[in-house]
């Protein structure tokens, strides 16, 4: 019987016309859809290609080595009109990068101090933060750029009536004009006594957290890092010297000369992104603190240990794993915010790439190089971050 | 014995009163304002600086303030001049829309708010709510858009302001 059935399905294999198999069905399918890509993307690509020649419009970007013709307002590079394209980009990226990056650390920090006061146990210090969290949060971030600029542009009066709060810095519409030290090799020195001061201390942490675990003694580590960091720079500024001399800004005809200037737009930029960010990162260290439960803060009070060791031991590094993740969103989202800066006239990459893209025309070129600009940084942040949380991560078995 | 059996049936609780620095506001601020140190410094400090900003900004924002008056005004008047919002009030609403239509916005506004707010009881989620919502959003592009029964037809180009927020916004939130 068996080899009956046998017999019978050798002698009759399925036989079916050429489109009733459904593999032969699938692969017709797919290749008919990737011929319609295909030609979509071709018709779109020769479209644009013939259009930009009839408006003779050049591309690639050869644009680069042409002459830039455009200022920019503050650079930090030595830059001028009769620079190339290539230069003024370059100024563009700088700049971006420079907000981001003090704007990224000062949000930070007053996130991260807005979220502990949001926790505390007194009820004004509470509720204040609450205020601040809800009414920062609520608010577009373009409309607090612009509230910010209208203040330092609009309200702040001209050079020659500029506030004085404090002597050495002055503020006026031209920007915040502060006396900051003249140069002397000794700041140098400084430096590097700094520099050595955070090696050291990163060695002494390694070493006081090794004797921490096989002894149980705690060593003063913050202490002693304060006074390294602070005290060795301190002594090489008195042993060489002690330079005193600063670079007062003084009011020569319309403006200030010396000292150093911070531009209204910059601060503007700054104030707006690190106030609206921080609240959001706030609410972001609240939730990573709350995410600890109360019980460990408790076995931890009853074993004798004191609020700082708490918090550094047991309830940071639970709560870095919750903080961590949301927190490379905050940063990511002030590196693209930062992009806002074009309506307020800080000379950022975008703002310097739409000047580029109006006088040579080449709009496709410029916003894809906006856009890997962009990109390039936020993978380079959030690799960072996601570094950092890997280490941060809770070892288990 | 009759004293003690009397006395246990009272309520113990309304003989001794607890101390008044325990309850009360001043037991509040003890325990929320004043509890440690630290805190003490920290409202003392917050006290005096709300105390140092709050009464100018008052001041300019509410007492030195103008509401209603025309222009020339402002610029001699001390305070906030909140004037430049009622003079406005059109044109900051309903945007680039023509000036004798804009009760068509008017409505479509009112008839999303009021969709939403009925919408809030979650008891009230039925098939008829959903049919009500659909029909709600054909009139609200059809009293923005114009174009059939007689009202004149209004390009999406000049649609902005207020009605252009919610709609965007609620759409908006609820697709995403």
């Amino acid at each position: 019987m068996q080899e009956n059935s046998e017999k019978t399905a050798s002698a009759h294999p399925v036989k079916t016309s050429f489109f009733n198999d459904p593999d032969n069905r699938s692969i017709l399918y797919q290749a008919g859809v990737l011929l319609m890509v295909g030609l979509l993307g071709y018709y779109l690509f020769s479209n644009t290609l013939a259009n930009l020649e009839r408006q003779s419009i050049a591309t690639g970007f050869g644009f680069f080595e042409k002459e830039a013709s455009f200022e920019i307002g503050e650079s930090l590079i030595p830059y001028s009109a009769a620079d190339r394209y290539i230069k003024a980009l370059l100024v563009g990226v700088l700049n971006t990068l420079k907000v981001s990056f003090i704007g990224i650390i000062l949000t930070v920090l007053l996130g991260t101090v807005i979220g502990v006061a949001r926790l505390s146990s007194n009820w004004l210090v509470s509720k204040l933060a609450a205020v601040y969290i809800e009414f920062f949060q609520d608010i577009p971030v373009l409309l607090q750029l612009f509230f910010w600029y209208a203040i330092f542009y609009e309200i702040f009066p001209s050079p020659r009536q500029a506030l004085n709060p404090i002597n050495g810095l002055y503020l006026c519409n031209r920007g915040m004009v502060f006396a900051v030290p003249e140069y002397h090799p000794a700041y140098l020195y400084m430096m590097f006594a700094f520099l050595a001061g955070c090696m050291v201390v990163t060695i002494l942490y390694r070493w006081a957290k090794k004797r921490r675990e096989q002894t149980g003694k705690f060593f003063p580590v913050f202490r002693t890092a304060v006074a390294v960091l602070i005290g060795i720079p301190i002594f090489v500024w008195w042993t060489a010297g002690a330079p005193t001399k600063m670079n007062v800004p003084e009011l020569t005809g319309f403006n200030f000369t010396g000292g150093m200037n911070i531009s209204p737009e910059f601060g503007a930029l700054l104030l707006g992104l690190v106030l609206y960010t921080a609240a959001f990162v706030a609410e972001i260290v609240r939730a990573g603190i709350q995410s600890v439960s109360h019980g460990q803060t408790e076995a931890a009070m009853s074993i004798g240990l004191k609020s700082a060791h708490i918090l550094n031991l047991i309830v940071l590094p639970q709560a870095l794993r919750v903080i961590i993740p949301p927190l490379t969103s905050q940063m990511l989202n002030l590196l693209k915010n930062s992009s806002l800066a074009v309506a307020i006239g800080y000379p950022d990459f975008v703002s310097v790439a739409n000047t580029t893209i109006n006088q040579t025309g080449q709009a496709i070129e410029g916003v894809a190089l906006i856009m890997v600009v962009y990109l390039f940084f936020s993978l380079l942040t959030s690799a960072f971050m996601n570094w950092y949380n890997k280490k941060m991560a809770l070892v288990e078995r | 014995m009759e004293e003690i059996s009397h006395n246990t049936q009272q309520n113990p609780a309304d003989e001794i009163k607890p101390p008044v620095t325990s309850v009360g506001i001043i037991g509040w601020m003890k325990n929320n304002l004043f509890n440690n140190a630290f805190n003490s410094f920290l409202t003392v400090i917050i006290l005096l600086v709300l105390w140092k900003t709050l009464p100018p900004l008052i001041k300019w924002a509410f007492v030195d303030s103008l509401w209603l008056s025309p222009g020339s005004e402002c610029h001699s008047a001390g305070g906030a001049c909140w004037s430049i919002i009622p003079s406005n009030i059109r044109f900051i609403i309903f945007g680039f829309y023509p000036h004798e239509l804009q009760w068509r916005p008017l409505l479509a506004m009112m008839l999303l708010v009021g969709l939403l707010f009925y919408s809030q009881n979650r008891n009230r989620w039925n098939k008829y709510l959903g049919f009500s919502w659909i029909l709600g959003l054909f009139f609200m592009g059809l009293l923005m858009r114009g174009g059939l029964f007689g009202l004149a037809p209004v390009e999406s180009t000049q649609w902005g302001g207020l009605p252009l927020t919610f709609l965007l916004a609620i759409f908006g939130l609820t697709a995403a």
